[in-house]
C-alpha cells in the first residue's frame, strides 16, 4: 500500500475496510509513502522526500600552445645556458633548438624555461620551439637563436718590470 | 574556460585527463548528496556537504574514479578516493578537500530538510508527514 507521489491515491489495504479510497487535494513530493485504511479513516503515513543527489564539477582553463617571446642570450656557443621567456610552458614535452633537442632544460615556471644550447656542427641560426601536450609553438622572429662559431678569452696582462 | 559535471549513476566513473589539463588553474568540485526525509513524522534529511579543491596536479592521460553520492545507494561523493576528494553525505563527518563547507542539518520532525553546502549542494529531503482524511463509504 502507499501514497502515489505524484498524485492523490491511496491504495487501502490491511487493517480495516481496505479497497480504494481516494484523497482529495493531497500530494507528495519525493519518495512513496505508506497507507492503511482503518474503518471510515485513512491513516497516510506520507514518507519523507527524496534528498537531492550529489555532484562532481571539474572546472580549468585549458592550456593552449605555448609561445615564445624572447631568448636570453640568443646568440652563443654549445653548453651556454639560456633563459626562454614565453607564455604556456605547461606540460612541457620538448625544447629544439632546430632539430636538435636542447642539452638539458629546466621548466622554471609557465613563463619561463633554462636551456642547454645542443652542438650543433652546422652552425649558423636555429629558430627554437618549445612543445607542450597540445601544441608546439609557432615560429616568430624572436626564437632566432644563432651560434657563434669561434671565440676568445678576454683577459688581460701583467707585466712587471 | 572547460566545466565537466559528473552526475550520480550509482555506480564508479572514469573520467580521464585531458592533454590540456592546466595544474595550475583548475578547481574541482564534490558535493555530497542530502538526505533523504524520515517516513511518518520523522526528520528531515540534512544537506550535503560541500569539498574542493584548487590547482590539483594530474598528469594528463591518466583515469581517475569518481563516484556521486545518492542517497538510496551511497552518501559520499567522491573524487579518486576518499583521501584525495571526498564530501560526505547528510550528516556525515569526515569530508576530505582544502575547503569543507558543512551542508545544512536536519530541520527537525516535519520540516524541510537542510540546505546543501556549496552553489548547487543536494539539499535534504522533508521529513514525511501523517494526516488522516475521514470518508464515508
Amino acid at each position: 500500500m502507499g501514497v502515489d507521489a505524484s498524485g492523490g491515491s491511496v491504495y487501502g489495504g490491511g487493517g480495516g475496510s481496505g479497497g480504494l479510497t481516494t484523497v482529495i487535494n493531497y500530494y507528495y513530493v519525493g519518495g512513496k509513502g505508506g497507507g492503511y485504511v482503518q474503518g471510515n479513516t485513512t491513516y497516510i503515513t506520507g514518507a519523507g522526500a527524496a534528498g537531492a543527489a550529489g555532484l562532481v564539477s571539474i572546472t580549468y582553463t585549458p592550456v593552449t600552445a605555448p609561445t615564445i617571446i624572447s631568448l636570453s642570450p640568443n646568440i652563443g656557443y654549445s653548453g651556454n645556458t639560456i633563459i626562454i621567456t614565453g607564455t604556456q610552458f605547461i606540460n612541457v614535452q620538448n625544447v629544439n633548438f632546430g632539430v636538435i633537442p636542447a642539452s638539458s632544460y629546466t621548466v622554471t615556471n609557465s613563463t619561463s624555461i633554462s636551456a642547454t644550447v645542443p652542438n650543433n656542427v652546422a652552425g649558423g641560426s636555429v629558430n627554437v620551439n618549445v612543445q607542450n601536450l597540445v601544441a608546439t609553438s609557432s615560429l616568430v622572429s624572436q626564437d632566432v637563436f644563432t651560434y657563434q662559431t669561434s671565440s676568445y678569452s678576454a683577459g688581460f696582462m701583467n707585466f712587471a718590470f | 574556460m572547460a566545466v565537466s559535471y559528473f552526475y550520480a549513476t550509482g555506480a564508479y566513473q572514469t573520467w580521464t585527463v585531458p592533454n590540456d589539463w592546466n595544474p595550475t588553474n583548475n578547481k574541482i568540485e564534490c558535493y555530497g548528496a542530502g538526505g533523504d526525509g524520515a517516513a511518518y513524522s520523522g526528520r528531515s534529511g540534512g544537506g550535503g556537504n560541500y569539498a574542493s579543491i584548487s590547482n590539483f596536479n594530474l598528469t594528463p592521460g591518466s583515469n581517475v574514479s569518481i563516484f556521486v553520492g545518492t542517497v538510496d545507494v551511497y552518501v559520499n561523493t567522491i573524487f579518486s578516493s576518499t583521501t584525495t576528494l571526498m564530501a560526505t553525505g547528510a550528516a556525515l563527518a569526515g569530508s576530505v578537500g582544502t575547503t569543507i563547507l558543512p551542508g545544512g542539518a536536519s530541520g527537525g520532525t516535519d520540516t524541510a530538510g537542510g540546505a546543501g553546502a556549496g552553489p548547487l549542494g543536494g539539499a535534504g529531503g522533508a521529513a514525511g508527514v501523517s494526516s488522516t482524511n475521514t470518508v464515508y463509504h
